[in-house]
């Protein structure tokens, strides 16, 4: 009986009162049950980012039954046409065996590759040897176009002022029309490369393959010496000759070797 | 350790300018908005360099800042804004610096530079041969291989940020994002505690924790904030300008228009297509009902001195056919905003603005345009349905998520919409965007492609959640009337 205690007038204001007071009431209740109603919904939603947390997921991935659960709603999205496949997804699908796709073949490898530490720091300081092998963690192995500027940033750390103009022979006759964007060389992609010109500038980079870029053994083994050999992505050795750094600025070609790859002046290769 | 020597100069730039603008923001205020103030402002001192055509160096940015700073102050005190001297100024972001919030973001900044952990995709490898070009004194050329894309793509802003760093001795840059993101979720979670006063502190501070724990440990957050990209940055600039509109709405204060507008303004420079969230930014000011002629005058100013001049430098070296984002879409976006623009202003000038009208217009254009768009390009709605609905949206087990939790706290929208009506500043932006998400992969998508629209989701989520926590607060502290209460009424 509320508000009996404000109804002490007249019979007729107090009848007046209490069925003023009853609506509000009502009205009470039915905010109170809004609010509560609100309030729930607003937990769900709540919830359902809460279900994506970052260690709620790492705890989950490792139980079978999550697997399990996420078969059927993978099978359940593809029955209801919710989930779209793209045919190529992304471009490291490019080449035509997608087991052998870049991205694919990462995932096995180790994270730490080799690195010429002593003739790093012989040349350049410890304290820029610690940095080049937080750059290289972070970039080694991470995608198709990691290798390009792995080798920019080692044409820029020693070969600055000895270069002109690197050859490079990622041209539309060696990687296809097709696949300019990315090309074969030394077994594995070497994607974008045109960062290649953005990371070494003002080094100019010109496409060209009119030169023998595949070294035979003999040349390898004759070139194989003096050398900064530091491990890009795919198991990749990256070699880059150790330069007289006052001398006069010269053409640079890039060579391959199975998994190897060097930057040399051509004339040296072909005396070699 | 020059990483970190650069990331305190972001904190102590930003400080400096703020402290210059909007020396009426409260100090906490100003401590947790200058990290990305200095980030903002850094990257338009080297589209300045670049436009003048001056060669990256330390020197010449040193000398461009003080140059914008000077002219910010000058610019201020002619129009009768603020009046600090520079004694003043100097005295006080001097005593800024001896502080709490500046201390936890040297420890925060620190953490990130010594963990050194980052995620790179091959993104991250052109934005860090961008900032190469850039430090060893590349300029705009157009013999430049891919120069257009390295304009629209890659610059400004995080382009910008990675030279930067290699001008502050630094070999490449990783703990920008992810300090910058922590420091986004400081701000807001500090924001939730203000917004809260009428509850008690018990309540105000598991409601804060409850908040950090959500939205920083969320998946796509916490991984997210370690990838070399750009979509990092533009998530903070857009949940900042938001907020700030939010914050216009409760406390009345006009810096916070400015400051929504110079944040949208920094997020387009960020990324071209942050130019369609300007649009929600600047749809939701005209909503406000504080909003006058003025400050609407002004806040456009803002937005298009910040932008327009790098827009327009990049414009010129644009083709008309280009693989990445050409002249005609950059004239399109440009042209969006500069109607929106025209049209704000002049409902704002003879003060005739319809709100009702325009706050139920995207309930009535959004199907207009989706049924306009099946008449006459049924293959492209076809196209976005399948990549951006399918594919992104209801295909990725994060967005479905986030689009239930979506779908779920609409049905609350209403009653909490009528309890606060400002909540729609928060909540709507996350449904506009998606639609706008639909229409750019409409226009810019390409069959069998993946599109970045996948990575673009990521820059409404942080408001989306602090969405529902303001609309979690509202609801839980919205108690009833008492029965004297409703007498009284």
């Amino acid at each position: 009986m509320v508000g009996y205690d404000l109804c002490h007038q007249k019979d007729f204001d107090c009848k007046l009162i209490l069925k003023s007071k009853y609506s509000k009431t009502k009205k009470i209740l039915s905010v109170s049950y809004k609010s509560l109603f609100c309030t729930f919904f607003q937990i769900i939603s709540i919830s359902f980012i809460v279900l994506d947390n970052h260690f709620i997921y790492e705890a989950m991935i490792k139980s079978k039954n999550y697997f399990i659960l996420r078969e059927k709603v993978r099978s359940f999205k593809s029955e209801f046409g919710i989930k779209y496949q793209t045919k190529n997804n992304s471009k490291d699908n490019l080449i035509m065996n997608p087991e052998e796709a870049l991205f694919l073949r990462i995932k096995k490898m180790s994270a730490n590759g080799y690195l010429d530490e002593s003739t790093i720091v012989s040349l350049n300081g410890s304290n820029r040897l610690e940095q080049m092998k937080n750059f290289l963690e972070i970039y080694r192995n991470s995608s198709n176009q990691s290798n390009t500027i792995i080798l920019g940033d080692l044409i820029h750390e020693f070969l600055e002022s000895q270069i002109d103009t690197l050859f490079i022979p990622f041209t539309d006759k060696t990687c296809g029309i097709s696949n300019g964007y990315c090309c074969d060389f030394a077994l594995t992609l070497w994607c974008q490369n045109q960062s290649l010109s953005w990371f070494i500038y003002p080094i100019i980079v010109e496409r060209f393959d009119d030169y023998p870029y595949q070294l035979n053994e003999n040349q390898y083994k004759s070139i194989k010496r003096n050398l900064v050999t530091v491990e890009g992505s795919d198991s990749t050795l990256i070699n880059i000759p150790i330069a007289n750094r006052n001398g006069e600025r010269q053409n640079y070609y890039l060579f391959s070797y199975e998994k190897e790859i060097f930057v040399y002046p051509l004339r040296d290769v072909l005396n070699g | 350790m020059y990483q970190w020597a650069f990331l305190i100069f972001l904190y102590l730039i930003g400080l400096l300018y703020i402290n210059v603008l909007f020396p009426n923001l409260s100090n906490n205020h100003r401590q947790l908005l200058s990290p990305f103030f200095g980030v903002g402002f850094s990257g338009v001192v080297v589209g300045f360099l670049l436009i003048a055509r001056i060669p990256l160096s330390l020197p010449y940015f040193f000398i461009c800042l003080l140059l914008i700073l000077i002219f910010a102050k000058i610019l201020l005190k002619i129009l009768y804004l603020h009046n600090l001297s520079w004694g003043q100024l100097f005295a006080h972001t001097s005593s800024n610096v001896l502080s709490i919030s500046f201390v936890l973001y040297l420890v925060i900044s620190c953490f990130f530079v010594l963990s050194g952990f980052a995620d790179a995709s091959p993104d991250s490898t052109q934005f860090e041969a961008t900032g190469r070009y850039l430090a060893q004194g590349g300029l705009v050329n157009s013999s430049t291989p891919q120069m257009a894309f390295m304009l629209n793509g890659r610059l400004l802003i995080v382009g910008a940020m990675h030279a930067m760093t290699r001008l502050f001795g630094g070999y490449s840059l990783y703990a920008l994002n992810p300090t910058m993101c922590v420091w986004l979720l400081l701000f807001l979670a500090y924001t939730i505690f203000i917004l809260n006063r009428k509850v008690d502190n018990v309540t105000r501070i598991l409601l804060l924790l409850f908040f950090v724990i959500t939205l920083g440990f969320y998946k796509h957050f916490f991984n997210g904030m370690f990838a070399i990209h750009s979509n990092q940055l533009s998530m903070i600039f857009f949940t900042v300008s938001i907020v700030s509109l939010y914050f216009f709405t409760v406390t009345e204060e006009k810096s916070w228009v400015y400051i929504g507008s110079l944040t949208i303004g920094f997020a387009c420079l960020t990324r071209v297509d942050m130019l369609l969230c300007s649009l929600i930014f600047f749809f939701l000011l005209t909503l406000i009902r504080k909003t006058d002629y003025n400050m609407m005058k002004y806040a456009w100013y803002i937005f298009f001195v910040s932008l327009l001049p790098w827009r327009a430098f990049t414009l010129y070296y644009t083709p008309l056919n280009t693989w990445y984002v050409n002249a005609t879409q950059l004239y399109l976006l440009i042209g969006a905003n500069i109607i929106l623009c025209l049209l704000s202003t002049q409902l704002h000038r003879y003060n005739r603005t319809p709100v009702n009208l325009i706050r139920k217009s995207p309930f009535i254009v959004g199907p207009i345009i989706i049924f306009l768009l099946i008449f006459f390009i049924p293959e492209k709605v076809e196209l976005s349905w399948n990549l951006f609905i399918k594919y992104i949206l209801l295909g990725h087990s994060t967005w479905l998520l986030l689009i239930i939790s979506l779908i779920i706290s609409t049905i609350s929208f209403y009653y909490i919409d009528f309890r606060e009506k400002n909540y729609y500043i928060l909540f709507i932006p996350t449904g506009l965007y998606l639609f706008m998400l639909f229409l750019l992969v409409a226009f810019a998508g390409y069959e069998n492609v993946d599109h970045s629209a996948s990575r673009m989701v990521f820059h409404t989520v942080p408001l989306f959640i602090y969405s529902l926590f303001i609309g979690f607060s509202t609801a839980v502290t919205n108690k009833p009337k008492t029965s004297r209460e409703m007498l009284a009424s």
